[in-house]
């Protein structure tokens, strides 16, 4: 089922947390609402439930309004970043509360309830664990009761707000490969919010970028990385090095800012003449050039390294190279290298973080 | 939570000589002696009194005694009733305190704490000009046929006023832990207000509530002050279990005196031992 959310607002107070925003999910898809802490992704989702009623615009789900729809009667699955499991209720009672809950002539028979559940806990893998108390779990597997709850009332989408937010970062792997591969199987519309852009990445069929209220931009995981729309979508995704200057051709004085991504420089032994621009540079001087520096730690413990420069002004700059190159150009602390960048991405300084 | 689970209270121990916490023997040495001193020697006393006398006389003065038996099943069933009411009411009170915003509501709230703040005296005074026959709403309860002060609906009155802080406050921060996720997910599954009510929300709330009934029974069972003056003190009718006891000191007979509240200790003791075993049980169920 598609779900449309048309011109959204909400106020809370002062505070606006939804500007006049419009997200179009497509039936089937797996869609991330990826953004800072404030930026709106969860009142969006709330929204979307009908935990919160927006003070403007309208929801659709397959171009119905279910704006006046009560949440008990929109039939949404909802999983919470903290769980909210019944915690004085086994795993079989939380799962089937959903079912038992229905009125007398819609409520499943004792038997099919059963049935149900036990074919719930074997699509997450916790079959024989039906009379444990949640307390009684780890992390992971509440959250795992946690959907399988959600999807026993088959809802017609499902929502999941930081589902893998209060795990450590083993399990979050793990349960984010299984969610991918629970969604290709069960192919509900989902919509799950993160703050991770890892786990936006890996997971969605489409990200959607939020900050403050606004969606930055919306698009596949190669798009929103490879060609981010705005300063905002470059910087949050992924870790970039910024460097000020003024628009090359530009006669007003209009601040830009270039950013290069880490991976996105290839080092050099520095130059004959060794006339190493300030990191205040134009983008110009930047792409010719580079950034000479000394270099001051290198992190080489991983699959890149990791190699911190220092520039003339003092600044670092990041620079990841892969291990073959490492092993070539042999670069070691205290040795001053240039780095010159492959790629530049240019916007204009409109926006602070 | 207000108790610490018996598990974890061994671990403690187990674990002392790992703690950061200097002081354990002193601490635990002065607490032992303040409850000693403060509880358990006066209670001890009482019990050696009572001991002291043959089990026959025993039986004639705190059992046998038709006057006695009667005052026992005024103070057990007013207290009852006392502290049923105010689990029912002291929890929709505590609610409101803790789930809405009204203008007012702090004044409310220290309004609760009266009764523990008042000398009982006072209380059993205002009780008797409010429900005597001449009082605002004994005269108009009487037109009706219904005599509260002097008998035994002054008692239960007098007792709900006494022990309406205790639920209430009992109650409040359990109210406050509520987590509102737990109800946005039942909602969200299809459950209405008063089912989400019934199966999400009271469960956890019993053990509290259980909690507040004990310590509002047990105030109920122990007062004095407020019901001499509301009672009437009527013989066989409207005398307390409290009342009983004073009677007989006024009448020099300790060993009597000694013999009603040896019976009221082990019934007291009894009845916590019920209740804190029920509260381990719903305690279990819905622990963290």
């Amino acid at each position: 089922m598609s779900i449309e959310a048309l011109n959204i607002t909400k106020r809370f107070g002062q505070f606006v947390a939804l500007d006049d925003v419009s997200l179009h999910v497509r039936s089937g898809e797996l869609l991330a609402l990826l953004g800072p802490s404030g930026s709106g992704k969860t009142t969006l989702l709330r929204v979307i439930a009908g935990l919160e009623l927006p003070d403007e615009g309208d929801v659709r789900f397959d171009g119905e309004s279910v704006r006046d729809r009560h949440v008990r009667k929109r039939g949404v699955g909802f999983v919470f970043q903290h769980y909210a499991l019944f915690r004085h209720m086994t795993v079989l009672e939380n799962v089937a509360f959903g079912l038992r809950v229905k009125p007398r002539h819609e409520r499943p028979r004792r038997a099919e309830i059963h049935d149900r559940v036990g074919e719930l806990l074997r699509l997450v893998h916790l079959d024989g664990l039906a009379g444990r108390y949640p307390h009684e779990l780890s992390g992971g597997q509440r959250q795992r009761v946690a959907l399988a709850r959600a999807l026993a009332v088959r809802p017609r989408v499902l929502l999941l707000d930081e589902p893998f937010g209060a795990l450590d970062a083993k399990v979050r792997a793990e349960l984010r490969d299984w969610l991918r591969r629970l969604h290709e199987e069960i192919q509900l519309t989902s919509v799950f919010v993160t703050h991770d852009q890892d786990e936006a990445l890996e997971v969605a069929d489409r990200v959607v970028v939020m900050n403050r209220g606004k969606i930055e931009q919306i698009g596949t995981p190669e798009e929103v990385f490879h060609s981010p729309a705005s300063a905002f979508v470059m910087d949050f995704l992924g870790q970039s090095n910024r460097f000020h200057g003024r628009v090359p051709g530009n006669s007003a004085r209009q601040e830009s800012i270039s950013y290069v991504r880490p991976h996105e420089f290839e080092l050099l032994k520095p130059s004959q003449s060794t006339r190493s621009i300030d990191a205040t540079g134009s983008g110009d001087q930047l792409e010719s050039m580079g950034v000479t520096g000394e270099i001051r730690k290198i992190y080489s413990a991983s699959a890149l390294v990791r190699i911190e420069l220092s520039a003339a002004d003092g600044r670092l700059v990041h620079v990841q190279i892969s291990q073959e190159e490492f092993q070539r150009l042999a670069p070691s602390v205290g040795q001053t290298w240039t780095a010159r960048p492959r790629r530049i991405r240019v916007f204009a300084a409109d926006y602070q973080i | 939570m207000i108790r610490i689970g018996l598990r974890e209270r061994c671990v403690r121990v187990i674990n002392r000589q790992h703690s950061v916490l200097p002081g354990f023997g002193i601490s635990l040495g002065l607490t032992l002696m303040y409850l000693g001193l403060v509880v358990l020697i006066p209670l001890s006393a009482l019990v050696v009194k009572a001991l002291g006398m043959t089990f026959e006389d025993f039986w004639q003065k705190a059992i046998a005694d038709p006057r006695v038996m009667a005052s026992y099943r005024v103070s057990l069933s007013a207290a009852l009733v006392a502290g049923l009411v105010n689990s029912v009411f002291g929890f929709i009170l505590a609610w409101v305190l803790v789930r809405y915003q009204f203008p007012g509501k702090r004044l409310l709230d220290a309004i609760v704490d009266l009764p523990f703040a008042l000398p009982t005296a006072v209380s059993g005074i205002a009780l008797v000009g409010l429900y005597a026959s001449s009082g605002w709403l004994g005269g108009w309860l009487e037109g009706l046929g219904l005599k509260v002060a002097f008998a035994w609906p002054g008692i239960v009155i007098a007792l709900t006023m006494i022990g309406l802080p205790f639920v209430v406050r009992t109650m409040q921060p359990a109210i406050e832990q509520l987590e509102s996720e737990s109800e946005e997910a039942a909602a969200i599954l299809g459950a209405t207000r008063g089912q989400t009510f019934r199966r999400v929300i009271l469960p956890i709330l019993v053990p509290p509530l259980l909690t507040g009934f004990a310590l509002a029974f047990a105030r109920g069972l122990g007062e004095f002050g407020s019901v001499y003056f509301i009672a009437g003190n009527l013989p066989m009718k409207t005398e307390i279990a409290p009342l009983m006891i004073l009677i007989k000191l006024e009448q020099y007979d300790y060993h009597g005196a000694a013999a009603i509240g040896l019976v009221m200790l082990v019934a007291s003791f009894a009845l916590l031992l019920l209740i804190n075993l029920l509260q381990a049980w719903t305690r279990h169920r819905s622990s963290t």
